[in-house]
């Protein structure tokens, strides 16, 4: 059987339709925030509100998603310890339910540093924060890929001087409105 | 590395970060459960574990010793990798749909 087509996409405009709480994590996370690398499956830490799980399981069921262990997919019963990840098969390629990705606390601990990207589409999903993606390498029980790893450091430490920079740019025109305000009052 | 009783037995790999659980262990490198950490208010703990802050080396060393590791004080040489930080750097100028869109361009050239 062939695997079917990874279309992003098709997943995030489905999931989004259903208005399920939802973080992106994983490689199509990393690859949205600056990472080279190549992934074939989208993976999520999703809100463990009842209502949130229902629309999601909603939109898994329009997607045509399996577990790969052909297990009934049992949202309501999520345990992360218990399971630690859900694999899913669908008509838009694999998917990850992570409730609890390793070094985090789940979707509450990842949606406050999660930034909505905009993707195309009209699609503008939380991806996790560069931060939350190097903590969830460093924590995963498999070795990282060295290269990930180190990538996502660098991109970590672009996105922190970017910072710094907007920071600086916004105290610098601060003092500039506030100097060309004396000027005017002194004239 | 966690045993049942959720001591600290082994760690198989460097650890580049802090990973503290205070009671339930949501991170799998490590639970601690000593005087030291206690000593700690678990709101600085907590900020530690968001990287909302770093403690100190002097801090950080005294809670691995009372759990049972240490950082040795060796320095390595290091030396960046300037191909890969342009790269990222390029990457980073693009806007994330068209990183996207890039991901689904290699996807589907042919192997």
């Amino acid at each position: 059987m062939s695997q079917p087509r990874f279309d992003p996409y098709a997943i995030l405009q489905e999931l989004e339709r259903v208005r399920c709480g939802f973080v992106v994590i994983g490689g199509l996370a990393r690859v949205i925030q600056g990472s080279d690398e190549l992934t074939h499956g989208l993976d999520i830490a999703p809100s463990m509100n009842k209502e949130s799980l229902r629309r999601l399981g909603q939109a898994l069921e329009n997607l045509n998603a399996r577990r790969v262990d052909r297990q009934p997919l049992a949202l309501d019963q999520l345990d992360p310890q218990r399971e630690p990840v859900i694999e899913l098969t669908s008509d838009a390629g694999e998917i990850k339910i992570v409730p609890e990705p390793a070094g985090t606390r789940g979707y509450e601990d990842l949606r406050f540093r999660a930034n909505h990207e905009p993707l195309g589409h009209g699609l503008r999903p939380s991806v996790a924060s560069p931060g939350d993606l190097v903590r969830m390498l460093e924590a995963h029980d498999r070795q990282p890929d060295p290269l990930v790893l180190e990538t996502m450091r660098t991109v970590l430490e672009l996105e922190h001087r970017l910072t710094i920079w907007r920071l600086e740019q916004h105290v610098h025109s601060f003092f500039l409105r506030v100097l060309l305000h004396l000027i005017d009052a002194d004239k | 590395m966690t045993s049942g009783n959720g001591r600290t037995r082994t760690c198989q790999r460097p650890l580049p970060r802090l990973r503290i659980a205070i009671s339930e262990p949501p991170f799998r490198c490590w639970k601690v459960d000593s005087a030291a950490v206690r000593s700690k208010l678990p709101s600085s703990i907590a900020r530690w574990e968001t990287d909302t802050v770093e403690p100190g080396y002097s801090t950080l060393r005294r809670v691995l010793q009372a759990s049972g590791f240490d950082i040795p004080p060796v320095l390595v040489p290091y030396e960046r990798d300037l191909e890969r930080d342009a790269q990222v750097q390029e990457l980073r100028e693009l806007t994330p749909q068209e990183r996207m869109a890039r991901l689904l361009a290699r996807l589907d050239k042919p192997r």
